[in-house]
C-alpha cells in the first residue's frame, strides 16, 4: 500500500493505492493520526486504487471515521468500488462512513457540511 | 671601439640569458619539472637568446648596430612562440596564430627595410610595438585560460593577472622612453629588460610551486578527506546501533558535517510527510535563515530562531525550497554574488558568506536538505567542502532509508512475534470438542491464514435442548483481535445460559460490553444462533456477518436469513434484531466467514457462495463431518496452488430428528 498526499484548497486528500490488508491498513491510521497532530481538518480518502480490502482496513476506516467525528472535522471516503464497496456493505457500514461518489463530489460533500 | 664595447657589454639580452640560465638550473631541481616537461622549451629558449645576443654584439661589433633591433625583435618574437607553447602544454590546446607570425614576418621586414633606411624614431616607434603586440598577445591568451580545461591549467589561472599586468607595465613603459632613445638607453637596457625576464622567471617559478602545493594540498585534502568519512561512517553505523533513532542519526550528521567543513552551522530540513513544506529537523552551531525575515525577528537572537524553528519553507521558495525541488546541489560560494542571498549579504544578524546545500533522497524522491553555512567573510567554502558535503549526503540518505527499511522490518518481526502469541491464546478459545446431542449433528473447520486467526466459532449447550452457535470475524489479527475474541466469548459464555435470554440480547450485551473498551479499529462481525431441539425453533441475530445459509431438504433448494445491525463494537447503543424459523428433518444450516466464499485461485476468481452451495446440494445426505470434508477438498482443488490471505472458518448443523 502507498499513501500520497495532495492539497485541494483547505481539503487534504489522501490517495491510497494497492491492498488495505492487515500489514499495512495501520499506517493510514497513522497518517491521519499525524495529520491531527498538525491541525488539519478536512480529509478526503480517496479509494480509488484500493482493489482488495480486509477486516483491518475497514477496521482502519472506522477508526479514522470515528475519531475524526469526535473531533468535529470533516471526512470523506470517495471512490469505493467492487470487492471494497461489498465488504463495506456486508459488513453494513455504508450508512457509517462519509462515502461520496468521486473526489469531486467528496469536496463538494465536504463544503456543503 | 667604445661603441662596440658598450653595445656588447649593455646588450639586455645577455640579462635574459642569465635570467633564464637561472631559471634553468633552479626548475632542474624541482622534481615536477621533468613532469610538466618545461625544460627542454627552457633549452629553446635559452638557444633562441644565447645565439640573438652573439648575432646582436656580433652587429654592434660589425658597426651595422641599426640592424641590432631586427635582433631583438625575432628574438622576442621566437621567444613569445616558445611562451605559447608553455601555454599550450598546460593546457592541451594550441595558441599559434597565423595573424601573429604574418604580423612577426612584415615587421620583421619593415624594421630590417628602416634600418637600411636609417630613420631612428619610427624605427625604434615600429620596434616596440611589435614587441608590445607579440607580449600582448601572450599574456591575451593566458587571460583566455579562463577554465580548467586540465588540472595545471589552474596554475596559469592564478599567475596570469601578474604576467599581463607586469609585462605590459615594462613594455608600455620602454614604449613611452621610445622618444629618449628606447632600447639604447642603459635604463631599459639594464633595468627593464632584465625585470621583463625576471617575471616571466618568477611567474613560471610560482606556477611550479603552486602546482606542486596543489597536488600536495590535494593529496592531503584527499586524505583528510577519507578520515573524516570514514570517520562519519563508521560513527553513523554506531549511532544506528546504539539506539535506532532517526533524529539522533540527523543530529551527527549535521554535526559532522559542521565539523568536517569548518563551518559556522548547519541544518537539516526534512520535507513535511503531507504537506509541500520543509521544516528544520536538527540545528548545529549558528545557522541563520538563508532567506529574508521580518526586521523584528532579528532584533532578539531568540525571536531568530524560534521563526527559523517553526517557519515551513514551501517547496520550491528559497534556496532551500529550490534545492529540495530541483534534487541539485546548491553552491554558494560568495553570497555578495548570488542573487538569491541579497537578504543574506549584508552584515548583520542573519549574514551569511557561503552556503553549501545538498538534498537528501530515497529513490528519486527528496526528503531532506543538509546546509552548512560559514558566517566570516574571509572563510568560503571550496569545491572539495562542496564535494565532502555531497558525499555526506550521500551516504546519509543510504542509511536513512536502511534505517527505514530495517525498521520496517522490525515492526514485522514484532508482529509476527505477537501473532505467535496470538495464535496460542486462539488455541485454546475455540472448542476442543463438539457437543454429543441426538438430534443435530454438527461439524465445524476454522483455519487460520498465516498462522493466526481473526475468525472465532463456538458452540455451547445453553441449556437442556438448546444449542447455541456463533462465528465472528475480529477486524485485525494477533493479541489485540485475541483479546476482543476473549470478550466476546467470555461475555457469550456468561449470559447465554441466562433464562430469557435471546441471540440478540446476547449480542447487544456482548456489543454493549466490548464498544468504546477496546480500539475502534478491532470491530468484529458476528452470526449467532439458537436452536432448540423439542420446538425445532431457530432463533437468528446477525452483527454485520454473512447471512445464515440455510439448506431446506424438503424443498432442495437454499435460504437465507438475516437481520440489520453494525459491527460489533462501533456503538455503544446498538441493539440487535432476531429472525426466527422452524427447521425440518434434513435441513442443513452453514454459518461461515468471508474466507470460504472470497478463497481465491490464481486466476483471481472467487470460490463464491454457489460454489458453496453445489457441495452442500450434491452431498445434503452426508453427515455433516463427511460434508466438511468434502467441501474442503472442493475449495482445495479450486484454489489449486493460490496463497489465501483469510482465515476461513464455516459450521455445519444437519436436524437428525
Amino acid at each position: 500500500m502507498d499513501l500520497k498526499i495532495r492539497k485541494s484548497a483547505e481539503t487534504y486528500i489522501i490517495d491510497v493505492n494497492g491492498e488495505m490488508d492487515l500489514y499495512n491498513s495501520y499506517r493510514l491510521k497513522e497518517l491521519v493520526m499525524k495529520m491531527l497532530e498538525k491541525k488539519v481538518e478536512q480529509f478526503i480518502i480517496n479509494m480509488e486504487n484500493v482493489d482488495y480490502i480486509d477486516s483491518s482496513g475497514i477496521g482502519a476506516l472506522i477508526y479514522i471515521c470515528s475519531t475524526i467525528k469526535k473531533m468535529n472535522l470533516k471526512l470523506a471516503i470517495c471512490n469505493i468500488h467492487g470487492s471494497v464497496k461489498k465488504v463495506i456493505e456486508l459488513t453494513k457500514l455504508m450508512g457509517y462512513f462519509p462515502i461520496a461518489g468521486t473526489v469531486d463530489e467528496a469536496i463538494q460533500k465536504i463544503a456543503a457540511e | 671601439m667604445a661603441d662596440i664595447t658598450q653595445n656588447f657589454i649593455f646588450n639586455p639580452l645577455w640579462a635574459q640569458v642569465f635570467a633564464l640560465l637561472a631559471l634553468y638550473l633552479t626548475l632542474r631541481n624541482v622534481t615536477l619539472s621533468k613532469k610538466l616537461a618545461v625544460g627542454s622549451d627552457f633549452q629553446q629558449l635559452l638557444l633562441v637568446l644565447f645565439f640573438g645576443s652573439i648575432l646582436f654584439a656580433g652587429l654592434g661589433l660589425a658597426g651595422i648596430a641599426a640592424y641590432q633591433l631586427p635582433v631583438t625583435l625575432a628574438v622576442q618574437a621566437i621567444s613569445a612562440g616558445i611562451f605559447l607553447k608553455i601555454l599550450g602544454r598546460y593546457t592541451k590546446k594550441n595558441y599559434y596564430s597565423g595573424w601573429l607570425l604574418a604580423l612577426n614576418a612584415v615587421g620583421f621586414l619593415v624594421s630590417v627595410t628602416l634600418a637600411a633606411l636609417q630613420v631612428a624614431w619610427y624605427f625604434h616607434f615600429w620596434e616596440s610595438a611589435l614587441i608590445i603586440a607579440n607580449w600582448g598577445y601572450v599574456t591575451y591568451q593566458f587571460y583566455e585560460v579562463s577554465q580548467y580545461n586540465t588540472p595545471k591549467a589552474s596554475v596559469l589561472l592564478d599567475a596570469r593577472g601578474t604576467l599581463t599586468k607586469l609585462t605590459l607595465w615594462i613594455h608600455g613603459l620602454i614604449f613611452l622612453l621610445v622618444p629618449f632613445g628606447g632600447y639604447q638607453i642603459p635604463l631599459v637596457q639594464m633595468v627593464l629588460l632584465p625585470l621583463s625576464t625576471i617575471v616571466y622567471l618568477w611567474t613560471l617559478t610560482f606556477w611550479h610551486r603552486r602546482a606542486y602545493a596543489r597536488m600536495s594540498h590535494q593529496r592531503d585534502l584527499m586524505e583528510k578527506n577519507m578520515n573524516s568519512q570514514y570517520e562519519f561512517m563508521t560513527r553513523i553505523g554506531n549511532a544506528i546501533a546504539e539506539k535506532l533513532d532517526i533524529d539522533r542519526v540527523l543530529d551527527f550528521v549535521v554535526h559532522s558535517a559542521v565539523k568536517t567543513a569548518n563551518a559556522d552551522g548547519g541544518a537539516i530540513f526534512l520535507v513535511d510527510e503531507f504537506d509541500d513544506v520543509l521544516r528544520v529537523k536538527a540545528v548545529e552551531g549558528d545557522f541563520p535563515p538563508p532567506y529574508d525575515v521580518p526586521a523584528k525577528v532579528k532584533l532578539k537572537a531568540n525571536n531568530l530562531e524560534n521563526f527559523f524553528k517553526s517557519t515551513p519553507i514551501p517547496l520550491g521558495e528559497t534556496i532551500i525550497g529550490e534545492c529540495a525541488a530541483t534534487g541539485k546541489p546548491i553552491f554558494v560560494r560568495d553570497s555578495k554574488m548570488d542573487p538569491r542571498m541579497v537578504h543574506n549579504s549584508r552584515m548583520d544578524q542573519i549574514y551569511i558568506a557561503s552556503l553549501i546545500l545538498t538534498p537528501l533522497m530515497q529513490g528519486k524522491k527528496v526528503f531532506g536538505v543538509l546546509a552548512i553555512a560559514s558566517r566570516k567573510s574571509n572563510h568560503l567554502f571550496s569545491r572539495e567542502v562542496l564535494s565532502q558535503i555531497k558525499t555526506f549526503g550521500d551516504y546519509t540518505s543510504l542509511t536513512i532509508n536502511s534505517l527505514y527499511t530495517y525498521l520496517q522490518l522490525l515492526e514485522k518481526q514484532d508482529m509476527e512475534r505477537d501473532l505467535g502469541i496470538a495464535a496460542e491464546i486462539q488455541g485454546q478459545l475455540l472448542p476442543s470438542h463438539l457437543p454429543r446431542v441426538s438430534s443435530v449433528s454438527l461439524a465445524a473447520f476454522s483455519q487460520p491464514a498465516k498462522g493466526v486467526s481473526g475468525d472465532y466459532y463456538d458452540i455451547i449447550n445453553i441449556r437442556k435442548g438448546q444449542i447455541l452457535l456463533t462465528v465472528c470475524d475480529v477486524a485485525g489479527k494477533g493479541i489485540p483481535a485475541s483479546l476482543v475474541m476473549v470478550m466476546i466469548r467470555t461475555i457469550t459464555h456468561l449470559v447465554a445460559r441466562q433464562p430469557q435470554m435471546t441471540v440478540n440480547r446476547i449480542l447487544d450485551i456482548v456489543n454493549w460490553g466490548i464498544a468504546g473498551r477496546v480500539s475502534l479499529d478491532r470491530f468484529a462481525t458476528v452470526a449467532m444462533l439458537s436452536y432448540d431441539f423439542a420446538t425445532h425453533q431457530l432463533e437468528y441475530s446477525n452483527a454485520a456477518h454473512h447471512p445464515l445459509l440455510i439448506y431446506r431438504a424438503e424443498q432442495d433448494d437454499f435460504e437465507t436469513l438475516d437481520t440489520e445491525g453494525i459491527p460489533i463494537g462501533l456503538e455503544r447503543k446498538t441493539r440487535y434484531n432476531q429472525i426466527n424459523t422452524v427447521l425440518r428433518k434434513g435441513d442443513l444450516i452453514v454459518l461461515y466467514t468471508d474466507g470460504i466464499i472470497e478463497a481465491m485461485n490464481e486466476k483471481g476468481q472467487q470460490y463464491s457462495l454457489e460454489s458453496l452451495q453445489v457441495v452442500i446440494r450434491d452431498h445434503h445426505q452426508e453427515s455433516p463431518e463427511k460434508l466438511k470434508k468434502l467441501i474442503i477438498a472442493d475449495m482445495e482443488k479450486f484454489v489449486g496452488k493460490a496463497k489465501q490471505h483469510d482465515d476461513e472458518t464455516f459450521v455445519l448443523m444437519r436436524v437428525e430428528h
